[in-house]
């Protein structure tokens, strides 16, 4: 009778360990999956926005040297460099995930992993709009002579 | 047998050892989301910061090519649409000020001045 009784309570506190540890154990997955979830976010948070820091400082740059003249047409700008330079017709466009230079037949790539680019001219300043999956970031030049 | 096994044999001393780890589990589960929650803030206080920045060059560069004219003495830059408003948000604002020989583009993020430009006539 008593060895009976016995039995079952160690019976009882296995099934207790067994029912915490499983819970501990799903509180534990649900952690590091978030952990890992959030560490992915900002590591394509910083990507994004390192992306788009150095493809406007590059545009920048090739905006205020010997440029000639620009034309919006959609979403795509024409640029026309000085004649002393060699590939004086640019194209910036975007191509498929990409923000690309064309010249001529050849690709420069500007950006990757870009959803969207818009183009806009508001009076004499240029503004291209980077849109990310997770970040927009918008920057504009002056391009009136 | 010497003390330490004395005390392993005392009855409750295992329940008190486990929920003493209980504990330092739930507070590393504290720890941890407390942290993720803080990167998160930073994050996004990043990205505002980036755009704030391209937005008051934006306002520079539109003031200064002579596309946007500044009306009156002092303006606000918009942050949906580029335009001079008369309303501002305490919270980060771009004060456009027209002194006699110049006009002055201040961009306040979070109640400290962060970016300043000076279009001269």
């Amino acid at each position: 009778m008593k060895y009976g009784a016995r039995s079952g309570r160690f019976m009882m506190e296995m099934m207790l360990y067994i029912v915490l540890s499983v819970f501990l154990m799903g509180a534990f997955t649900r952690l590091y999956s978030g952990i890992i979830v959030d560490y992915k976010e900002n590591i394509t948070f910083l990507k994004h926005t390192d992306y788009a820091y150095r493809a406007f400082e590059v545009l920048k740059v090739d905006f205020y040297t010997h440029t000639e003249a620009f034309a919006l047409n959609g979403d795509e700008l024409k640029i026309r460099k000085s004649d002393y330079i060699t590939g004086n017709e640019i194209l910036l466009k975007q191509r498929d995930q990409r923000l690309v230079y064309q010249f001529g037949t050849t690709i420069q790539v500007l950006c990757h992993d870009v959803e969207d680019v818009n183009m806009r001219i508001l009076g004499e300043v240029l503004m291209i709009e980077l849109v990310f999956s997770d970040v927009t970031y918008e920057r504009s030049f002056k391009i009136g002579k | 047998m010497g003390l330490h096994g004395k005390n392993l044999k005392r009855k409750g001393f295992m329940n008190m050892f486990f929920s003493g780890a209980l504990m330092v589990v739930m507070l590393c589960f504290l720890v941890l989301t407390e942290e993720a929650a803080d990167m998160r803030y930073k994050r996004g206080e990043l990205e505002e910061m980036l755009q704030f920045d391209y937005r008051v060059e934006a306002y520079y560069l539109l003031l200064e090519t002579g596309s946007l004219t500044l009306d009156g003495e002092r303006g606000y830059g918009s942050f949906t649409e580029y335009f001079i408003t008369d309303t501002y948000d305490e919270k980060r604002y771009i004060e456009i000020t027209d002194c006699m020989d110049h006009i002055l583009i201040a961009g306040f993020f979070e109640g400290s001045e962060r970016v300043r430009y000076e279009v001269w006539r």
